[in-house]
């Protein structure tokens, strides 16, 4: 079977076709990950979760309704699936944030050394976030979504994405004082 | 909203903690379970269910007649006893 686009391989995943799965899988692994890493730490937990959440969805591929949309229907698989995980991590986040930080393990190698710092900051900063407000301003921040692509993936309104981001924005304050001091 | 531009004005420094995802490294690891997993189903839909079902026809069966004779043993003993002493006036004398 040949697939063109999302509406014939929506339809193949619904009829228990292999092939039709697999265009969503690589159409959205990317925005599953995306939204995982939102909330976990760690990228490769992200991957781990974005994974789990695909194969969930093809085994419960009889629960997703017609006409409905498959991204959102995937983020929000993703998404309890990446609290669950938060739930269970509680009592070690202090050791993931130590794992993590120095942040220099993930970060990009053409991070210049000012830069570097500042996201460092940046992602401890995130860290301190409650999960929601965490994965709201991750998705904002890193990812660079804007705010009806992250109301879409975590099915919010566009109104409680932009309440998430100002109460991260009252969090980030401090680092955003600093950020315009030394911009000035 | 001067929130989110205060915000973005971050973005530049936070694309740097963005890593790369291997989509078909992690797609192809979806398809194998997912694939795993059907056949282990399809092995199970077309072997050990139906397996299941005849042993448990055939346990019910074998239960059945042994119910069967169990009951029926006390007429078979009174059948034997009056036999046995039918049998039994015409030896005496």
């Amino acid at each position: 079977m040949t697939l063109h686009d999302e509406a014939s391989a929506i339809e193949a995943f619904r009829n228990g076709d292999l092939s039709g799965f697999e265009w969503l899988a690589t159409r959205y692994m990317r925005e599953a990950v995306s939204v995982a890493r939102g909330f976990l730490a760690v990228h490769a937990d992200a991957e781990d979760v974005a994974q789990d959440a695909m194969v969930r969805a093809w085994n419960k591929r009889d629960r997703f309704r017609t006409g409905e949309r498959f991204g959102p229907w995937l983020h929000r698989i993703v998404a309890n699936l990446a609290l669950d995980v938060l739930k269970h991590r509680r009592r070690v986040r202090e050791e993931e944030i130590a794992v993590t930080h120095p942040a220099s393990a993930h970060l990009q190698p053409e991070a210049v050394a000012g830069g570097r710092q500042k996201a460092e900051r940046i992602a401890m900063a995130l860290e301190g976030l409650p999960p929601m407000q965490r994965a709201v301003a991750s998705l904002f921040l890193v990812e660079g979504y804007d705010h009806a692509e992250i109301a879409g993936m975590l099915s919010l309104s566009e109104g409680t994405v932009r309440s998430h981001l100002s109460l991260a924005r009252k969090r980030l304050r401090e680092l955003l004082q600093e950020f315009a001091e030394s911009a000035s | 909203m001067k929130d989110d531009r205060d915000l973005a004005q971050l973005r530049p420094f936070a694309a740097s903690l963005r890593q790369e995802v291997d989509v078909a490294r992690l797609v192809g690891n979806v398809m194998g379970r997912v694939r795993a997993h059907r056949t282990v189903t399809d092995w199970l839909d077309r072997w050990f269910r139906p397996a299941i079902v005849t042993a448990t026809i055939a346990i019910a069966i074998g239960c059945a007649g042994l119910y069967r004779q169990t009951t029926q043993m006390p007429d078979l003993v009174s059948a034997a006893e009056t036999r046995i002493l039918a049998e039994a006036e015409n030896v005496l004398p």
